[in-house]
Formats: structure tokens, C-alpha cells, sequence
């Protein structure tokens, strides 16, 4: 990996761990995807990434943090339902264990 | 597993948390942006659930056209659909029924916004 760049190697990073995602979605929906099929899914989720990273900024920015938080993840899935629906819960349930451990933390200490 | 009632909760893979740091990192422009490990879960769930519904309805194309193997004509016809900005949202109870709410399968309302390089 000499002579790649600090971008090349994420780049590459990412490729493998889509690789790796749309082999098993590919086996549970019993199909192959071609090696040139997967580069352009990989291609696709390395540009969303790049979109991501600076609309999260942005949104924290804009709320005068400088820490991004869930609330700015939820925004950016502002423009799909399902997909919304999906942070947010798992926002939620985040939150729920932290409580739950808080909680558990306090009992065991009383 | 059937590509129209595909349940993602059966997905093991995911992204290396550290990996998706360091990727969003390079595209931050101010040096004291951070994102917290919480926060860097709920983008690895966006970027697995684009990742599969991209190779869900690339699959979904090559198996109306015949084939098991998907290759790049199969992912190019469904990416315009996939990064609309301008689709309806999926109404909420054929999504429940057509796929008991786990489908990860919005067929009407991707939404994947990317802006035009």
C-alpha cells in the first residue's frame, strides 16, 4: 500500500467493506454481483460519504455545536420516511440503554 | 431470502466505526468538527442501508431481466432512482404490508440526495 495516499487507502477501505456487505446480501438473495457491479456500488457509497461528512458539519455548524450529533443525522434522513424512521429509532433505543445502564450503575452503587 | 421481503435485520456486516471516522474526517473543513462514537453508528446504519438497497434493487433489475448475476448496466438503470431527490414517500401501510416493516426495499422513496458532481 506505499505510494497510496491517505484518500487512495480509505478509498480502498471502502470498497472492501462493501465488497464484503454486497457478497452477503448477494448470497441471501442468491445472486453474484460482477467485481465492476460492486466498484460502482462502492463508488456511489464513497461520494455519499463525502456528502454526508460536509451536510453533517454543516447541520452541527448551524446549530452552533461543533460536535455532530444524532439530531443531525436525523435531519439528514429528513427527506426519507423509512429511512428516518430507522435512525430514530435507533437513536431512541441508544438512549433507552444508556438510561437503563445509568440506572443500573446507580442501583448497584446503593 | 426473497430480494421483495428481504430483512435487513438478518445483515451481519457492517462498517468499521473507526474506518467511517477517519472517511468523514478527511471532508470535514473545520479542524474542530467531531462526531461522537453514538452518532458514528447511526452513519454506519445509513451508509449499510444505501449499500444494501442499492444491491437490492441492482439484483432485483438482473433478475427481471433474467439473469443471477448483476452487473454494472443492472446497478447504472437503478442509481438514477436511488439518489432522487423528487419521489413520493411510501405510504406507510402498503410498506407495512408488503413487507412487515423490516423491508429495507423503499421502492417509491429513496431520497438518497447527492448533489451533482
Amino acid at each position: 500500500m506505499d505510494g497510496l495516499n491517505h484518500e487512495e487507502k480509505l478509498r480502498l477501505t471502502v470498497h472492501s467493506e462493501v465488497r464484503k456487505m454486497c457478497r452477503e446480501v448477494g448470497g441471501q438473495i442468491k445472486m453474484e454481483l460482477d467485481k465492476d457491479a460492486v466498484s460502482v456500488i462502492a463508488e456511489l457509497v464513497w461520494r455519499k460519504m463525502c456528502v454526508i461528512s460536509q451536510d453533517l458539519e454543516h447541520f452541527a455548524k448551524h446549530a452552533k455545536r461543533s460536535t455532530i450529533n444524532a439530531e443531525d443525522v436525523k435531519l439528514l434522513a429528513r427527506r426519507n420516511p423509512s429511512l428516518r424512521a430507522i435512525v430514530c429509532r435507533m437513536a431512541d433505543d441508544a438512549v433507552k440503554k444508556k438510561r437503563q445502564n445509568k440506572e443500573k450503575a446507580t442501583e448497584d452503587l446503593s | 431470502m426473497d430480494i421483495e421481503g428481504y430483512d435487513i435485520s438478518k445483515l451481519t456486516s457492517k462498517f468499521k466505526i473507526e474506518a467511517l471516522r477517519e472517511i468523514l474526517k478527511v471532508h470535514f473543513v473545520d479542524s474542530k468538527t467531531r462526531i461522537t462514537e453514538d452518532t458514528l453508528q447511526l452513519v454506519a446504519e445509513v451508509v449499510r442501508v444505501l449499500t444494501t438497497e442499492a444491491t437490492l434493487r441492482a439484483g432485483r433489475q438482473a433478475h427481471i431481466e433474467g439473469m443471477t448475476e448483476v452487473r454494472v448496466s443492472h446497478v447504472e438503470k437503478i442509481l438514477p432512482q436511488l439518489v432522487s431527490d423528487d419521489v413520493m414517500p411510501c405510504n406507510p401501510v402498503d410498506h407495512q404490508v408488503c413487507c412487515g416493516g423490516n423491508c429495507c426495499l423503499y421502492l417509491q422513496d429513496a431520497g438518497f440526495h447527492m448533489t451533482n458532481d
